[in-house]
């Protein structure tokens, strides 16, 4: 149906133009997102303007440009460019300027990220950015896998900012959890060869229902379960290999745990953090604790 | 007025993000948009509230804008028409 | 596949529901006004608002007093739901998805607390996904949901992806829509860029000078005839094509020649099936900036020649940000049953570099079957809608 032919991702870790479990295997220890040079990938002046979000959302982009012609780029973001918001906000109520600057506004709106990519990468085709919390990359996946039957090349991505404000107003709201920052990217077609996966359905659904879908689909000799929450403590996350320990949490953090879905699909891996894979795994699936009631539930196909 | 366009120049690195430029990148009569160093709408109203905050001009009219925002020489004579 | 829309709901400056819009609509009554329900603006600002206060929208939307502190566009969004969801019920034959599209969440609450630093809580309802998740629990709809966040092509994009999951099959239901309530931080955000008006707003006018921000929330059903069947609702009109395409022009301004609108319409009409003489009625995006009227009047006349009939209802509701795309959807579906097109107000000299003029009398009488309605957003996003009969 769609197929993953490339990816790029940046977040806690230096995972930039390299693989997630090479850093895993090397363990090299990280607490802070490492972003590339942005200077060498994304030319000056265009910088000047660019969030962090945006930079991130771009680099991995332009690391996943195939050669044919991209038709669409969707991304899923929970909370946009929040320091954007958080500057604006803070520009009208703190000081009795009436003379706002724009920049932190246009900033902060959702759609930024896809519509800066359009615009650097010169790209007139399907655009568009959903946000649904812990769900927002879902969305945008769903969609990509439509316009993949459409026929489309899609450039796919989940990314999310933290900042110091927001971690200070979750700490505020007595959440256990700090926010990261991170961003993966995925370049999708409907054409098979050469593919690193195939995506073979991407559901939506309430928690209470996920034992039932899984005693139905999984077969404990061909597949493998991972998971992660981008938001709440869910001890349900212990049992399976949890790719958001990795990723660190962020609303759109699934789209790093398909990234390490992908990749253990295309490695010899037979044993990971206490899991073992089964011998000849066909499929991975994804499973996103978003919040205390609903789950993303992704399957990848070798 | 050389101090004048050298602050100018330094308020423009910051106030833009311009990272890529030094003061001595900026010449007085380098076009600052189109071909020059290629700023923007978006730009020319941040410029705008960088005279505001930096030397209390208020210009009420973006349009107006375009032809003093010329040039660091354009704007410089523009504060100082409105100091005067 | 048929793709047929069953169900409405609309709440604007100009109505509560769906008759009060028609009857303010065809009697040309704008809902433009001095706002004053926002407290701690910097300046008198004119706008779409709707003159009820949190309370009162929550005594309509849930037909009492409600102790919770609710985001406006929750309100809104809720009470347009509800109209448009009728008397639907859950059922497991009836495969249905939820899309919401918002600009500004929970901001009105964000904003306060900025302020105040009071009531941290209040910001759990910041996100953009908070009004889908409450009405997918509301309306108890426990499978796919999502929010389009695209400014101010939002909820036309959530019409898109609606139709699109119909016809390939993805659902048999959709309930589709969005809501934006006005906020400290959308007025100051387009006021910072030069671009709100201080009058009401000239739609297409040689002497526009910006746009009035409104607020509103309009929500569909879409069905496709497997639904219908089990659910009998009535079919009121057809989604027939969509389109979306990027200018890739700037951050925020359009191109001036307006490619990026041309291509979504050319895009919609290929969807369509249609040739743009079949279009008998453009509802524009038409926000009266000097911008978008002139970029998108290029296009329209580019591509749909010198004698197009265009509009915009902007004047009417304000530009309702992500509510924009399904309530001028809906406007278009009540342009067809009742074969009028809504002219623009306030328009007074026509446009010196366009050949074409939009409407300015109501026209009555005359056949209206098919409309197509654009809504552009920030990021280049351009996205139009085909209904029909």
């Amino acid at each position: 149906m769609a197929f993953i032919h490339k990816y790029s991702t940046i977040s806690q870790g230096n995972f930039y133009n390299k693989n997630i479990l090479d850093y895993y295997f090397n363990n090299i220890a990280s607490i802070e997102t490492i972003h590339p040079e942005y200077k060498k990938v994304i030319s000056g002046i265009n910088l000047r303007r660019m969030s962090a979000i945006v930079k991130m959302g771009l680099a991995n982009t332009l690391a996943c440009i195939p050669k044919q012609k991209v038709g669409a780029i969707v991304v899923g973001t929970g909370l946009g460019s929040i320091h954007h918001t958080e500057l604006f906000l803070s520009s009208f109520t703190d000081s009795e300027l009436s003379v706002l600057s724009p920049t932190p506004f246009i900033n902060s709106v959702h759609n930024t990220i896809s519509g800066e990519i359009a615009l650097h990468t010169k790209n007139k085709g399907y655009n568009s950015t959903y946000s649904q919390g812990g769900l927002s990359f879902e969305g945008a996946l769903t969609d990509a896998i439509l316009l993949t039957k459409e026929g489309h090349n899609v450039i796919l991505g989940g990314v999310d900012e933290s900042t110091p404000i927001l971690n200070d107003i979750m700490q505020k709201m007595d959440s256990q959890y700090k926010f990261t920052t991170g961003s993966t990217f995925f370049n999708l077609s409907s054409i098979k060869k050469d593919s690193l996966a195939e995506i073979i359905n991407c559901i939506i659904t309430k928690k209470q229902k996920l034992y039932s879908f899984i005693n139905e689909n999984f077969n404990p000799d061909e597949d493998f379960i991972i998971s992660g929450s981008s938001f709440c403590n869910n001890s349900e996350r212990a049992k399976h290999l949890d790719y958001s320990k990795f990723s660190g949490i962020y609303m759109s953090n699934s789209a790093f745990g398909i990234q390490l879905a992908v990749e253990l699909l295309n490695s010899n891996i037979t044993h990971i953090e206490n899991h073992n894979l089964p011998l000849n795994m066909k499929r991975i699936f994804i499973i996103n604790y978003a919040t205390n009631n609903d789950v993303g539930i992704t399957i990848l196909r070798k | 007025m050389n101090d004048l366009k050298t602050l100018l120049k330094k308020q423009l690195i910051e106030h833009l993000n311009l990272e890529d430029f030094s003061v001595e990148d900026i010449k007085d009569d380098t076009p600052l948009f189109g071909d020059g160093i290629g700023l923007d709408s978006i730009d020319a109203l941040e410029i705008i509230v960088m005279l505001d905050k930096e030397f209390d001009i208020k210009i009420s009219n973006p349009e107006e804008g375009s032809q003093i925002f010329q040039t660091v020489n354009t704007i410089a004579e523009f504060i100082k028409k409105e100091r005067a | 596949m048929e793709i047929s829309v069953t169900g409405l709901g609309v709440i604007s400056a100009i109505g509560l529901d769906l008759e009060q819009n028609h009857n303010a609509l065809r009697s040309l009554s704008s809902g433009i006004s001095k706002i004053n329900l926002i407290e701690g603006l910097s300046q008198d600002f004119l706008g779409g608002e709707i003159k009820l206060s949190n309370k009162e929208l929550a005594e309509i939307a849930f037909g009492k007093d409600v102790n919770e502190k609710l985001p406006r566009s929750l309100l809104l969004s809720l009470i347009a739901a509800k109209q448009a969801w009728g008397s639907n019920k859950p059922n497991s034959r009836i495969r249905t998805a939820m899309i919401g599209a918002t600009t500004i969440g929970g901001m009105d609450l964000t904003e306060q607390y900025f302020k105040t630093k009071e009531s941290v809580e209040s910001l759990h309802q910041h996100p953009c996904g908070i009004v889908t998740d409450y009405l997918a629990n509301y309306f108890q709809l426990e499978d796919f949901k999502t929010t389009v966040s695209t400014a101010c092509s939002s909820s036309a994009n959530a019409i898109m992806l609606g139709s699109r999951m119909i016809k390939n099959n993805l659902f048999d239901r959709v309930l589709i829509g969005g809501g934006d309530a006005l906020t400290k931080f959308t007025i100051n955000g387009f006021n910072s860029l030069r671009i709100y008006d201080n009058e009401p707003c000239k739609p297409f006018d040689n002497n526009r000078n910006g746009l009035n921000l409104g607020e509103a929330a309009g929500y569909i059903i879409l069905e496709n005839n497997k639904s219908i069947a089990i659910t009998k609702n009535n079919k009121i009109a057809s989604i027939l094509g969509w389109g979306n395409a990027n200018d890739s022009f700037h951050q925020t301004a359009s191109s001036p020649n307006g490619e990026g609108a041309q291509k979504a319409m050319q895009i919609a009409l290929e969807e369509a099936n249609l040739l743009p003489d079949d279009i008998d009625y453009i509802n524009a995006h038409g926000t009266a900036t000097p911008n978008n009227d002139l970029s998108e009047g290029r296009a329209i006349e580019t591509l749909f020649g010198e004698t197009t009939l265009f509009s915009s209802t902007k004047a009417y509701t304000g530009h309702t940000l992500a509510a924009a795309g399904i309530i001028e959807c809906i406007f278009s579906i009540l342009s067809i049953q009742n074969n009028t097109i809504f002219p623009v107000l306030n328009n007074n000299e026509k446009m010196t570099e366009l050949k074409i003029t939009p409407v300015k009398k109501i026209m009555q009488n005359v056949k209206i079957d098919t409309v197509l309605s654009n809504s552009f957003g920030f990021g280049g996003n351009n996205a139009s809608i085909i209904i029909g009969r």
